[in-house]
């Protein structure tokens, strides 16, 4: 008896069973309505089945060699606490669906109450949802939700947001209903160019979005810019990539914006090549039912016992259908989960010390490679984790030279900006020991010469 | 039936942020190793905020004991049968959940140098080819998060194509049957609806489509089986109808447990299909996610692809983003590596008679629980089903109890209800999948509870109206939750 | 509302709505009386008006908030802004659906009954009273001759079911 029978139970007397009582002879009757001619008539071309053991030998071989890396933009190699794991491998949180029958989902919907709360105190806005996919499309669902709220037709996005959000953001929106006009970055700064950014705001603008801190790692200064775009009657939307950073950064709903859509993959949620990820999304209270996603609320049940349930699922499409403020189903409510974990362990202190220590670290790293010839970092503004290295030689060469030493030294830019074709982005967090940073920097400086 | 009296280890638990308090730490970094700097001196003030407020300060053991105790108000497939119509919700192995902690995959980021992931690219790339074979379609994208997420890339992907032909249309064809996503992605990439009604077979009909199709009509979404749990018979017809006057044929392939290896939807004239991977091939649902809505395209619509594709040459895989008529990327990254790894694994568990295995027991289970619930509950197609079959709450209605009581009644018992009150199209839907996982013993177990509601509701329905009974909450107050909404905690002061 | 949109409600018991149309306006539902003032005027999609000679009230009939149940939320219109007859003019939401409410006349939205923001029940409660959704100015008065008289709604409800 093959293996893969421990997933399906049914013996041959159980069939037999079945299929007298369904009234049919055989299996291959059931599915009688079927053409014949369509039927297939040989297995379907795929490997002979693995035994559990053979599985995971097979699958070991697969995985990538793990080294010492300086890589960011987007994707953190953080701190995950155990209890996250233990936690999240309860089968009561993992493999039970969307919380549709609230009596008995009371874990989930309390859960993820709680990560709505902790995302708004995160964020500084007043209403977050249940999560969205990841950081790239949340961002560009903002957009979306912007253009159902203002009907104006262009969209101003600054291009150090993400290069990939911003691709994604690309695809999502209709060119027919909405026009993208992209800000340029000041070349010594780093931050949003905002005298552009100010030419080009007029009535004819539903949103501006800027992350902060941006791609480069910058600190992006809003203060002055929310309220000119309030002026002209459009949204401010604040990206992020970098949860951790607003464990020191001032919310962005403090400042007054509109939107808040980022990435929450730092809390918690482990690399994976790419995803899963967590999507966060948070709004004000005026615009609830225009947000896209789910929402749980607090309520009482017949006893007048405290309760949570999905709420005002009537901006959902399993209701709204063709008019639904977005089509998202199934969203990232594990990963959510691990969220709320993860800033349940870390706190209030905690986040802070987070987040004071990654930014130590990444000065220590600039400050070790301000002292090399051949490369120097380039913004001027602040910057939180991540900084941009500009290279005087090929910055392919210096990686291969990096590379001997089993080192990952940083992500070369020219992918994403063809100006910056001499410039890695190097991020440094909690996790980077000094005893690295200072093996980076000696192999950097040899591999400059 | 005797059944054992539930115990009390159902505690009543506050909100993370109505417990702990100041001094309490549930973290540890690693050590300073480098100076801790001031943050004033290197951020201006107005970018700093002053306190994270209201957000916990709580030790480990309470941060454990909080959850778990949560976690022991939730029912998952791992406590008992979760028979939710077109939700796929069959047994998680174990082992794929191992697979994806192990190091070389869990820790890897997006950006490694190709050279240094081939064993994950390479991974990647045999998904692909899975998925395309099991299907019977060209191509795969492994990018979407979700299968409404691969809806709108198909949908995309189809306007895209009908652009570069230099077309402009503007409807697409949905079943009155189909999926709240199908019509909400049509919206988004700006498509105008076009109902098409089921037959009195609850299938739809190739005159019916005909008097629609024309050449405005980009494509027509179809389900396969349908939210009714039928085999849409007429397919094959409906997609010549369709491709001669150059539309495409999208099918949400969220019911595929019904056909692996039985069928090839690119036999049925299928152009692209999403997968739900969290449903058919065993990843866990998570409790909203995350899972995985891998799209399979025919050849046509393959320069559509969003980037990366992922490429193999000789031995070698790499990720091309140098494709002129993709439609741009749908998230950043990759995909959802961790939840595809897992889909991977079980499909080489499983092999190619396991998966057959699998449609073949899920089908079976299906029409048993149908034929064997059909005396005692309204069934609205009388006929074999698929892997799910719809009942509907008509009997019942003349003791005034709906499917709701039925299914909070069903609670009481120690089951996940059924889906209800989906598909649309039958009036007080009783949606029931049980999946190949579940065995005849516990099938019986939920006949027999069933049956024993149906006669409940006829000679004791009060009991039904005020289920469930047995659980940490009752029946919740919905329309105040929608009236006031409370959707986060706010600090007392 | 449409019939369809009434058709899609979760949990809607038609067998408790038999047609024994009675003259006075009422349909007998089995459990309770649904009443239809014979002095308003009504349209197919199941809004109430009232004729005040410049301008017309609007509500939803006792039949649309019992098919709705629970009221939740009311989407109003921008006072001043401009509606042709049929347009959606509103929306009005429950726990589970969601169904628009047309405009049975051409004309400017004078005024609209914000009290329901807090209070969407009084729908439920006193659907031709305290209730009302809208207040449009009248543009057209020919138009109205085109809108039903209870007794043609009633007949038109009894096909609905």
């Amino acid at each position: 008896m093959e293996d893969f029978i421990r997933y399906i139970p049914h013996t041959e007397e159980d069939a037999r069973r079945m299929l007298e009582a369904i009234g049919v002879e055989k299996i291959e009757d059931l599915f009688a309505i079927i053409p014949k001619e369509l039927r297939l008539s040989k297995p379907l071309s795929l490997p002979k089945p693995f035994s559990e053991p053979d599985l995971i030998r097979h699958l070991e071989g697969l995985q990538s060699p793990v080294l010492s890396n300086f890589l960011g933009g987007g994707a953190y190699h953080h701190f995950i606490p155990a209890v996250i794991s233990a936690l999240v491998s309860r089968s009561e949180f993992y493999t039970t669906y969307t919380p549709y029958q609230p009596e008995i989902s009371q874990g989930t919907l309390q859960a993820i109450f709680e990560f709505q709360t902790l995302m708004c105190q995160l964020t500084g806005m007043e209403v977050s949802n249940a999560s969205m996919y990841d950081g790239a499309s949340s961002l560009a669902e903002a957009l979306l939700m912007a253009h159902r709220i203002i009907g104006r037709k262009k969209v101003l996005l600054s291009q150090a947001v993400h290069p990939e959000y911003r691709k994604v953001i690309q695809t999502y929106i209709d060119p027919d209903q909405q026009e993208i006009v992209l800000i340029p970055y000041q070349k010594g700064e780093g931050r949003t160019d905002e005298r552009v950014l100010f030419d080009l705001l007029d009535g004819d603008v539903s949103a501006v979005v800027i992350q902060s801190p941006n791609f480069f790692g910058v600190i992006e200064d809003l203060h002055g810019i929310i309220d000119r775009i309030h002026q002209q009657g459009g949204l401010m939307i604040v990206g992020f990539s970098e949860a951790i950073a607003y464990g020191i950064l001032k919310p962005p709903g403090e400042l007054g914006a509109d939107i808040v859509a980022g990435e929450g993959q730092s809390l918690g949620i482990p690399l994976s090549y790419g995803g899963p990820y967590l999507g966060i999304f948070a709004t004000r209270n005026s615009f609830v039912r225009n947000m896209p996603g789910r929402l749980v609320g607090e309520t009482i049940d017949l006893e007048g016992k405290r309760g949570f349930v999905l709420t005002l699922a009537t901006r959902e499409q399993h209701i709204r259908r063709e008019r639904a403020t977005s089509n998202i189903c199934t969203n990232e409510g594990l990963c959510a989960l691990m969220a709320t974990i993860f800033l349940s362990c870390f706190g209030r202190e905690g986040l802070r010390e987070l987040a004071v220590m990654n930014l130590s670290k990444a000065e220590y790293a600039k400050r070790a490679v301000s002292q090399i010839k051949g490369c120097r970092p380039i913004f001027s503004s602040p910057t939180f984790n991540e900084f941009v290295l500009e290279i005087d030689g090929d910055p392919d060469k210096v990686l291969k030279g990096l590379r001997k030493e089993k080192i990952l030294g940083g992500l070369p830019l020219a992918r994403f900006y063809p100006e910056l074709n001499h410039h890695l982005l190097i991020t440094v967090t909690e996790m980077t020991t000094k005893e690295e940073i200072d093996r980076w920097a000696e192999a950097l400086e040899k591999a400059s010469r | 039936m005797e059944r054992i009296k539930d115990s009390g280890l159902i505690q009543d638990e506050p909100l993370i942020f109505e417990q702990g308090g100041s001094g309490r730490k549930g973290y540890s970094l690693p050590q300073w190793d480098v100076e801790e700097l001031d943050v004033e001196n290197l951020i201006p003030c107005h970018l700093l905020r002053r306190e994270l407020e209201g957000f916990p300060q709580i030790s480990e053991i309470d941060v454990v004991r909080h959850f778990t105790r949560l976690s022991q108000w939730n029912y998952g497939v791992d406590s008992g049968p979760y028979l939710l119509g077109s939700c796929t919700m069959k047994y998680n192995p174990k082992v794929n959940e191992e697979i994806a902690r192990m190091r070389g995959f869990a820790t890897i980021h997006p950006y490694y140098p190709q050279d240094l992931s081939q064993g994950i690219l390479k991974l990647m790339h045999q998904l692909e080819l899975f998925l395309a074979e099991i299907t019977g379609m060209d191509r795969v994208c492994l990018q979407p998060a979700a299968g409404a997420h691969g809806e709108l890339t198909g949908m995309m992907m189809i306007k895209a194509c009908l652009l570069k032909r230099g077309e402009r249309r503007r409807k697409v064809l949905v079943p009155d049957t189909a999926h709240g996503t199908n019509c909400s992605t049509s919206s988004i990439t700006s498509y105008q609806m076009v109902e098409i009604k089921s037959n009195e077979r609850g299938v739809i009909s190739p005159e019916k489509v005909a008097e629609q199709m024309d050449e405005e009509v980009a494509a027509i979404m179809v389900t396969n089986p349908n939210t009714l749990g039928l085999f849409e018979e007429d397919l094959g017809k409906i997609a010549q109808i369709v491709h001669r006057r150059g539309g495409f044929v999208y099918c949400d392939g969220a019911n595929l447990n019904a056909l692996m290896g039985i069928v090839k939807l690119g036999d049925l004239g299928v152009d692209v299909v999403h997968l739900n991977l969290h449903k058919t091939f065993s990843t866990p649902h998570g409790g909203g996610g995350p899972g995985a809505g891998p799209l399979a395209v025919r050849e046509e619509l393959g320069p559509y692809l969003p980037i990366p594709v992922i490429e193999k040459e000789g031995e070698t895989y790499r990720l091309n983003e140098d494709r002129p008529y993709s439609i741009g990327k749908m998230r950043a990254f990759h995909g959802n590596f961790g939840v595809l790894l897992k889909a991977y694994a079980y499909i080489l568990s499983m092999g190619p008679e396991g998966l057959k295995r699998a449609s073949e027991m899920a089908v079976l289970n299906a029409n048993y629980l149908m034929k064997q619930l059909k005396d005692h509950y309204d069934l609205p197609y009388d006929r074999l089903c698929m892997h799910e079959c719809v009942f509907t709450d008509r009997f019942q209605e003349k003791h005034h109890i709906s499917t709701l009581d039925i299914a909070k009644r069903l609670i009481d018992y120690g089951f996940h209800p059924p889906t209800i009150y989906f598909p649309l199209v039958v009036k007080g839907a009783l949606m029931i999948e049980p999946t190949e996982t579940e065995s005849k013993e516990g099938l019986d177990r939920f006949i027999e509870t069933m049956i024993e509601i149906a006669k409940e509701a006829k000679e004791n329905p009060d009991l039904l109206r005020q289920a469930p009974q047995k659980v940490k909450v009752r029946r919740l107050d919905e329309v105040l939750a929608a009236r006031k909404p409370k959707l986060r905690w706010t600090q007392q002061r | 509302m449409t019939p369809r949109e009434c058709q899609l409600i979760f949990g809607v018991h038609y067998s408790c709505l038999y047609a024994s149309i009675k003259l006075s306006g009422r349909l007998s539902r089995g459990v309770s009386i649904t009443e239809f003032p014979e002095d308003l005027l009504y349209t197919e999609s199941h809004e109430w008006v009232r004729d005040e000679g410049d301008r017309v009230t609007i509500g939803l009939t006792d039949y649309a908030q019992n098919q709705m149940k629970d009221i939740v939320y009311v989407d109003f219109p921008d006072i001043g802004s401009v509606f042709k007859q049929g347009e959606t003019i509103g929306v009005v939401e429950s726990v589970k659906t969601v169904a628009d409410i047309f405009s049975p006349i051409t004309g400017k939205v004078a005024e609209t009954n914000l009290i329901l923001k807090d209070y969407p029940q009084f729908i439920n409660e006193d659907p031709y009273g305290k209730g009302w959704i809208v207040k449009i100015e009248v543009q057209n008065r020919e138009e109205l001759n085109g809108l039903l008289s209870f007794k043609a709604y009633l007949g038109s409800l009894s096909k609905d079911l």
